[in-house]
């Protein structure tokens, strides 16, 4: 048995596998981990409970699904009294797939999908009419070498041994 | 193989397993009303022909000790070293993204590290990449969306409009 919130080895082998492959059979992730089927169900449950996995996802082309255009918006607010109006339009526009708060040049940046040119060109125009938005900077993605959100998580282990 | 359009049925599985991968292939029949052999060949075509690109399981950043996210635009001096700027990319598992996009900078990354020391090693590698000749960097203070589901609403009134 291992005590809440230190994952083991095995934990981490098992984390690595379901985020390249959400849909691993329990039997699969037990023959490669060398436990019992139920095991391993505990453990996965465990770390669902825990918070370590936060959800499972289909990830879908958006090429293929009609969605062509990639961009990042910087928005630069007025003043921070405008942080909550803008988090609740950012929710509740389904372009927007990404809000961050950040350091630096701007306060805010998206990630948009959009149809096309468009589409981008709307979406910006509602983004600049939000309240306290007093500017944009827009970069289009041309190509998309990388996107994953496979978080390395080895480093864990290199702790529990420095214990 | 002929590949098939989607229609308002696949629309509704593919949102339905965007947010829930793990759901049930019965409960899924049942929203949609259709058999489980049925939803199982739409499915199965749907990841044939690429709409789905995988399952994943998405993992808290801050519970495995990824704390620092930035987004760090590189500046390269000529697109001949577009292909090393790849290569590198797809080496660190601490980027999870690589976009060459417009605007000032040639490529922009998203990346997950433990601390701001972390970060400062791996800015320090980016930086002493052939042909990188500057960086800017603009740290997350927080993450107030970050999902990978794409909007479908336009494929719905692409069909209306059609019939």
């Amino acid at each position: 048995m291992y005590r809440d919130n230190k994952l083991d080895d095995i934990d981490l082998t098992i984390l690595e596998i379901l985020q390249k492959h959400g849909r691993t059979r329990r039997n699969e992730i037990a023959e490669i981990v060398g436990l019992s089927l139920p095991a391993v169900s505990e453990r996965v449950l465990k770390l669902e409970d825990q918070g370590y996995i936060k959800s499972f996802h289909a990830h879908l082309d958006n090429h293929k699904v009609g969605l062509g255009v990639t961009a990042l918006i910087f928005i630069t607010t007025e003043s921070s009294t405008y942080y909550p109006d803008i988090l609740e339009r950012a929710n509740a526009n389904e372009n927007i797939q990404e809000c961050h708060t950040i350091t630096g040049i701007g306060s805010h940046i998206l990630k948009v999908r959009a149809e096309d040119m468009k589409a981008l060109e709307k979406i910006l125009n509602q983004v600049q009419a939000w309240p306290g938005v007093k500017d944009t900077t827009t970069n289009i993605v041309l190509s998309t070498i990388k996107e994953t959100t496979i978080l390395p998580v080895r480093h864990l282990k290199k702790k529990v041994e420095q214990v | 193989m002929q590949f098939h359009k989607l229609d308002q049925i696949d629309i509704q599985i593919l949102q339905i397993i965007q947010k829930r991968a793990r759901i049930k292939r019965k409960d899924l029949a049942e929203l949609v009303h259709l058999t489980i052999p049925a939803v199982s060949e739409r499915m199965r075509k749907m990841q044939e022909e690429g709409y789905i690109k995988k399952y994943t399981t998405v993992l808290d950043p801050k519970k495995v000790n990824l704390g620092v996210t930035a987004f760090i635009f590189i500046k390269v001096d000529t697109s001949s070293h577009y292909s090393d700027v790849i290569t590198q990319a797809l080496k660190y598992p601490e980027i999870l993204e690589c976009h060459a996009i417009t605007g000032a900078g040639s490529h922009l990354l998203k990346v997950r590290t433990i601390n701001v020391d972390g970060l400062e090693k791996l800015l320090s590698i980016i930086q002493s990449w052939d042909g990188v000749i500057n960086t800017k960097t603009n740290l997350v203070l927080s993450s107030p969306k970050e999902s990978t589901e794409l909007s479908l609403d336009h494929l719905s009134i692409e069909e209306k409009e059609q019939v």
